[in-house]
C-alpha cells in the first residue's frame, strides 16, 4: 500500500536527482525506510565525490576578504557549489559569509544544503537572516528545503518562521509532509495557533489531502494527537463526510481509527455516525480495519455507539 | 559499454545503495541508475568548471600558487 510518506520519500528522491516531480513513480512502491537509506546514501556518496574539490575552494575562500569570498560565491561558484563549500568551512567563517550573501541567494543556496552537514553552520547564522531566507523559502513554495530545517533551527526561530507562513494551511500541511524526522513534527504542531491548526484541516479538505493529514497524526504526543483529532471533529460534516471517503480509498485507515481512540466521546459519536459509514462495505472496511489495528479494546463501546441502520447493515 | 549500474560500482556507489537499484524490477532498475548516473556527471561537471572559474577572481601574481593548491 503506498502511504503518504512513500509519497514524500519519492518526491525527496526526484529532486535529489533533479528530475520532474512524479517522474519516479515507481519509488512509492518500495519501503519507505530503504527509499530513504537509497536518498541519504546517494546524497552522501555526491558529497563525498567533490569534498577535496570544496575543501579546496573553502581553502580559497579563507584566503580572500570576507566580501570577497561573498562575490566569488555569488557571481562565480553559484548556490549549489557554494553549498557544498559551506560545509567545508570553520562554521564562524560560514556564518560570517552567510550574512554578506542577499537572502536570495541564500535561500538558493540552502535547497542543496544538507541541514546534516550544515546544522553547526545554520545555528551560527543570525536569527532575522534565517526567517528571511524561510520567507524566501514560502514564497518560492520550496517546502521539502524549509522542512529540512526544521531539526536544526532554534525554537524561536521556527516559532518566527512559523508566524510568517500565517494560515496558510497548505503549505503548514507540506512541510509536515515533507520533515525528515517526524518526531520534530510536535515541535511544528505544538507552535500552531488553533487558527492555524483549523487552516490545516481547511486545506485538507479543498486540496483532497486528507490523507496526508491524516498520515501526520501517529508521529505526534498523545495529547497533542487528542487536541488535533478532536479539532478535526468539531468540522463541517461534509468535509469530515470527504475524509472516510478518502481514507477508504487510499486504503491507509491506521490514523483514522487512531484519532477516533484520541478524541472525547462525543466527537466520536459524530464521527462514525457519518454518511460514509452508513454504507455497507464503508462500515465493514471499517470494522475490519479496526480489529486488523488491533483497536477494538482502545473503543470499547464502538458497535453501541452505531446507529440502529449501521447495525442493521451489520447484522 | 557497461550498463549504469556497473558504472555506478566502479565509481564507488555504495553496495547497500547498489543493493536498492538492483532489487529493482529491470526496467525500473535501469530507468533509476541511469538517472543517477546522469546526475552524477552533471555535478562533476559543475564542481570542475567552477574550479578552473575560481581562478578568475584571483590576482595574476597569485594565480600560479592558487592552481597548485586547487588542482595538484
Amino acid at each position: 500500500m503506498t502511504t503518504m510518506d512513500h509519497l514524500a520519500e519519492q518526491t525527496k528522491l526526484e529532486r535529489l536527482l533533479q528530475v520532474d516531480e512524479g517522474s519516479l513513480g515507481f519509488v512509492a512502491e518500495q519501503e519507505v525506510q530503504a527509499t530513504r537509506a537509497f536518498r541519504q546514501q546517494l546524497s552522501e556518496f555526491y558529497y563525498q565525490r567533490h569534498q577535496d574539490a570544496f575543501h579546496r575552494l573553502a581553502g580559497l575562500s579563507k584566503l580572500l576578504p570576507i566580501s570577497a569570498s561573498a562575490k566569488l560565491a555569488m557571481n562565480l561558484l553559484g548556490p549549489v557549489l557554494a553549498a557544498g563549500i559551506a560545509c567545508e568551512l570553520p562554521k564562524d567563517r560560514a556564518a560570517k559569509l552567510a550574512g554578506r550573501l542577499p537572502t536570495d541567494f541564500l535561500a538558493k543556496l540552502s535547497l542543496y544544503l544538507e541541514p546534516s552537514r550544515a546544522g553547526a553552520i545554520i545555528a551560527a547564522v543570525d536569527e532575522d537572516h534565517i526567517v528571511e531566507v524561510a520567507r524566501h523559502l514560502i514564497a518560492q513554495q520550496e517546502f521539502i528545503t524549509l522542512a529540512s530545517f526544521v531539526t536544526v533551527i532554534s525554537e524561536s526561530t521556527l516559532r518566527r518562521i512559523i508566524q510568517q507562513v500565517g494560515n496558510d494551511g497548505l503549505s503548514l500541511l507540506k512541510v509536515g509532509f515533507y520533515v525528515e524526522e517526524k518526531t520534530a513534527l510536535n515541535n511544528v504542531v505544538t507552535l500552531l495557533s488553533e487558527q492555524q491548526r483549523r487552516a490545516l484541516f481547511l486545506a485538507a479538505d479543498e486540496h483532497s489531502l486528507w490523507p496526508a493529514v491524516l498520515s501526520l497524526l501517529p508521529y505526534l504526543n498523545d495529547t497533542l494527537q487528542g487536541e488535533m483529532s478532536n479539532l478535526a471533529a468539531e468540522g463541517e460534516e461534509q468535509a469530515r463526510d470527504k475524509l472516510v471517503r478518502a481514507v477508504a480509498q487510499q486504503g491507509d485507515w491506521y490514523p483514522l481509527l487512531l484519532s477516533w481512540t484520541r478524541m472525547s466521546q462525543e466527537n466520536l459519536e459524530s464521527s462514525i455516525r457519518l454518511p460514509a459509514l452508513h454504507e455497507e462495505a464503508l462500515l465493514r472496511e471499517c470494522m475490519a480495519q479496526l480489529e486488523k489495528h488491533n483497536l477494538q479494546q482502545a473503543l470499547p463501546n464502538f458497535t453501541e455507539l452505531l446507529t440502529e441502520e449501521q447495525q442493521a447493515l451489520l447484522a | 559499454m557497461s550498463s549504469p549500474i556497473e558504472t555506478l560500482r566502479q565509481e564507488g556507489l555504495p553496495e547497500q545503495a547498489l543493493a536498492y537499484l538492483t532489487a529493482l524490477p529491470e526496467e525500473q532498475q535501469q530507468t533509476l541508475a541511469q538517472q543517477v548516473l546522469s546526475t552524477m556527471q552533471k555535478k562533476d561537471e559543475r564542481v570542475e568548471k567552477a574550479l578552473s572559474r575560481a581562478l578568475d577572481v584571483v590576482p595574476a601574481p597569485l594565480r600560479r600558487t592558487v592552481r597548485k593548491m586547487l588542482f595538484s
